[in-house]
């Protein structure tokens, strides 16, 4: 794990920010996510974009996750980085998803698909990550009361109306 | 009937945030006095911040085995507006599961992007 705090960037306009990122060297997404969605065990964009998801994870087929596991994380964080425009990163294999810094943070959705994400990239390499690496930029300085800003992240997370 | 009342132990700076120790409590202590038709007080006084994890580890499965009725047997006690905030993230999907807008199923394949590969650098279409 490789937390920063940027209190000040080269230009004295830079907002303050944490960037956090978190690296293990597991069996990565795509073998995880392919237990339960095999469609994908060749198709590691696919891996990354259904990891991204609210609802998805490797350890079950459904849509709410498991007893441990929501697998809403990387969706939260996607959305926390789009809410203060900072940027979020996930890698995994030989892939690598980025949505870009937005300059209008909190006024966006946050979309289901991070493929439909308008200011987003995907690469892909020859050189493959054994494992996962996700990161993320929170500029702290949109962040004001807690409350509001977690009540607009959950306005973003996409559950059924019971 | 009696209430079970659990005390949440934070971790550090009051951060609840420890997915085994909220596994266990829901293992040892929330279902089995929930199926005893018993309720539980769960008590946030010491918790300051939490995860969602944290809370989903913790009660997300009583809210989909009992649905609403759940809401009526398990107190969330002191809870401050952040950890507030996550319950109500729990509980919402809990009970209704996420939705999956845009009419899509999850293995769809992703729409309007292409992989670039490192070395060829073009831009994807947004």
């Amino acid at each position: 794990m490789c937390p920063k705090y940027l209190r000040k960037g080269s230009k004295q306009t830079t907002p303050k920010r944490v960037t956090i990122a978190v690296a293990d060297c597991g069996l990565g997404i795509t073998q995880h996510i392919g237990q339960a969605y095999p469609d994908v065990l060749n198709d590691t964009p696919q891996a990354l974009s259904l990891a991204m998801r609210p609802g998805i994870t490797g350890a079950r087929k459904s849509m709410y996750g498991s007893s441990d596991n929501a697998g809403a994380g990387l969706f939260i964080t996607r959305a926390i980085a789009k809410a203060t425009g900072g940027y979020f990163v996930l890698l995994s294999g030989n892939a690598a998803f980025r949505l870009k810094r937005c300059k209008h943070p909190g006024e966006l959705r946050v979309f289901w698909d991070p493929f439909d994400e308008p200011k987003h990239e995907l690469f892909t390499g020859e050189t493959p990550w054994q494992g996962t690496v996700a990161g993320v930029e929170v500029v702290t300085d949109q962040v004001g009361d807690f409350d509001e800003f977690f009540k607009w992240i959950r306005q973003q997370l996409p559950a059924k109306k019971h | 009937m009696k209430r079970v009342v659990v005390m949440l132990q934070p971790g550090a700076n009051g951060f609840a945030e420890d997915k085994d120790e909220a596994r266990r409590i829901r293992i040892e202590r929330i279902l089995p006095t929930l199926g005893e038709d018993r309720g539980v007080v769960l008590d946030f006084g010491q918790v300051k911040y939490s995860t969602q994890s944290f809370v989903h580890a913790l009660v997300g499965e009583a809210m989909q085995r009992y649905g609403e009725a759940a809401l009526h047997r398990i107190e969330f006690k002191s809870c401050s507006p952040q950890v507030k905030s996550l319950v109500q993230l729990v509980v919402d999907y809990s009970l209704g599961g996420f939705r999956t807008d845009q009419g899509k199923s999850p293995s769809d394949k992703p729409r309007g992007t292409q992989p670039r590969t490192a070395a060829n650098g073009k831009s994807i279409p947004a």
